[in-house]
């Protein structure tokens, strides 16, 4: 069973693979000629028609297609029109970067998201407890790019604390972390909150206390795992959006990861790099799927022997 | 949901920012008494409160509360739009996928791992190059096209179960029309979710309009939009920190309103 589900799990991101490059590759052919931003300002006709056959631009689309997926399919990605360079090498040299910002905004997260998603969720009541509810409300309301901003307005520009751009020291790690974990912080917060909160109300709870365990080992041993478990999909998720949709924050602080190297060869009608940084996106949000799948599974018999976890 | 929706004091401000926002879609940059373009170089830089401009000017001596307006009528006006084209493919989808059984159930969830693997910034750029200057419906049908599986995923999943219901089947066998067993028996079923998905929605479109017009796509060059603002903004941060400070919280009163409104349809739904 197990082995005909990842079958079928193959199969399914085989096709997605394929319509996104297809689609990709005609949606690209649509926004421009790529040839006269090759050429450069004030190239003369003759010159563009050269570029265009050089680079094979001038064949129908379907052969280009045709062509293109064939390389594709080989592994090659073929070369960036802007500066030579082999596309796929372009794309993982700036994927280490996107995957250090969403590790570090993943532990930052969980580090801040647990102990006070589990403190929420033991009482609905309290002065404290609405107070940093409210907070979290507000906080929700700020998109991750304004907070982005905010923080360089304060911290770089006005106390100049912190470098406000670039990819370098601890330093500049900062507020590029802090920008994602506003955003995704509220979220994990919620759910670890709620999944604490049914937890302590679960006959297993009911049932070690009626043992005689300390509130502190009920916490521990069955109410956080079970609150984590019901996160593990949030961060799953969590992880593939920051895999494909850090490109503002990215942009923001210059910072060189994947989502920077899309908004840039885009816009520079680099066809071969979009197609590969499209393609690396993909692979790697199924492979986070897949890997929270897993997770899932080892975490929680349940899922394991194919039933469904408790909501 | 027979009950009615109970008016509470927390509804306060989403119903005061809703008509905030309804006077400003209808009367624009007017209600500042400025116009949103006009350059007024004796005046450029001028604090909040200073010169007869509450919220101060640019560069240029715009006044910058007159762009923050027509800056909703784009930013709220696109999410507007994007929320109503993501409604109505995701729910279409996801009813007859939920009708007509599993084969179909199996192809949406395709489409929508393809959807949502589609980088939505590549999508953008390109329906803006093909659509040409028409950046606003661009950028709304871009929103749409990207975000309708959080539709069509809800509905699929409470459909489901109501197809099985036998008021549903009762209806189905009588023989009338699949567009008047959807709308008379079906979709009144799916209110509460869906008011609350929309709210919810809506907030979030907000969020990507205003990121995409700060990467300076979608509105035309120089347009007063509050992404567009946020970005320019940047160059001032110091000797005029309101030029980024007001369209951040424009769109923050936005989406915190359309948060607490969500969440109240939600508990009264519950």
């Amino acid at each position: 069973m197990f082995i005909s589900k990842s079958l079928r799990g193959l199969r399914d991101f085989a096709f997605v693979l394929a319509a996104t490059m297809t689609v990709l590759f005609f949606l690209l052919r649509l926004t421009g000629d790529p040839a006269v931003v090759l050429a450069g300002e004030g190239a003369r006709p003759e010159q563009i028609e050269a570029i265009r056959v050089e680079y094979g631009f001038d064949r129908s689309l379907i052969v280009q297609y045709g062509s293109v997926m064939l390389r594709l399919l080989q592994g090659d990605f073929g070369k960036s029109l802007v500066d030579g360079t082999p596309a796929l090498e372009k794309v993982l040299a700036s994927l280490p970067a996107t995957l250090f910002l969403a590790a570090m905004a993943i532990t930052v997260n969980l580090l801040i998201s647990l102990p006070l998603g589990a403190w929420l969720g033991q009482k609905q009541e309290g002065a404290p407890r609405r107070i940093v509810r409210g907070a979290l409300t507000v906080l929700q309301g700020f998109p991750g790019f304004v907070v982005a901003l905010l923080l360089i307005n304060l911290f770089a520009a006005g106390l100049e604390w912190l470098p406000s751009i670039g990819y370098g020291g601890p330093a500049t790690w900062i507020l590029p972390v802090v920008s994602v974990v506003s955003f995704l912080a509220p979220k994990l917060i919620r759910v670890v909150e709620a999944n604490t909160h049914a937890a302590l109300a679960a006959d297993f709870v009911r049932t070690a206390r009626s043992t005689g365990a300390s509130d502190g080992w009920i916490l521990w041993r069955h109410v956080l795992p079970n609150a984590l478990l019901g996160a593990v999909a949030l961060i799953g998720a969590e992880l593939a959006f920051m895999l494909t949709g850090l490109v503002v924050i990215e942009t923001i602080f210059a910072w060189p990861g994947i989502g920077w190297l899309l908004v840039q060869s885009t816009l520079n009608l680099d066809f071969n790099v979009v197609q590969a940084v499209v393609f690396v996106m993909v692979v790697s949000v199924f492979v986070s799927n897949a890997v929270t799948e897993a997770v899932q599974a080892l975490l929680d018999p349940r899922i394991r022997v194919g039933g469904r976890a408790a909501s | 949901m027979s009950r009615p929706f109970p008016l509470k004091p927390a509804l306060a401000l989403p119903l005061l920012v809703g008509l905030a926002c309804l006077a400003v879609m209808i009367f624009g940059d007017r209600l500042s008494g400025y116009d949103h373009r006009a350059i007024d170089l004796s005046a450029r830089l001028a604090a909040p409160l200073s010169h007869g401009h509450l919220i101060g000017t640019d560069e240029l001596g715009r006044d910058v509360l007159a762009r923050l307006l027509n800056g909703l009528r784009w930013s709220v006006g696109a999410a507007f739009c994007a929320t109503l084209i993501a409604f109505c493919i995701g729910t279409s989808f996801g009813l007859v996928a939920a009708h007509r059984g599993a084969a179909l159930g199996a192809a949406l969830k395709l489409l929508t791992t393809f959807t949502q693997s589609f980088p939505s910034f590549v999508m953008a750029v390109t329906v803006i190059a093909l659509l040409g200057d028409s950046g606003f419906w661009a950028v709304t049908l871009t929103l749409g096209l990207v975000t309708w599986p959080v539709f069509s995923r809800v509905v699929y999943a409470e459909a489901r179960s109501l197809f099985q219901r036998e008021y549903v089947q009762a209806a189905e066998m009588t023989g009338m029309s699949v567009v008047r067993l959807y709308a008379r028996h079906v979709l009144p079923a799916l209110v509460p979710t869906l008011s609350v998905l929309v709210v919810f929605h809506f907030a979030e479109m907000i969020v990507a309009e205003g990121a995409l017009s700060f990467l300076g796509i979608g509105a035309p060059l120089g347009a007063a939009t509050w992404g567009a603002m946020l970005s320019e903004g940047r160059a001032f941060m110091l000797e005029a920190p309101w030029l980024t400070l007001g369209p951040a919280f424009a769109m923050v009163i936005i989406i915190v309103s359309a948060h607490s409104l969500g969440k109240q349809l939600r508990d009264a739904a519950r």
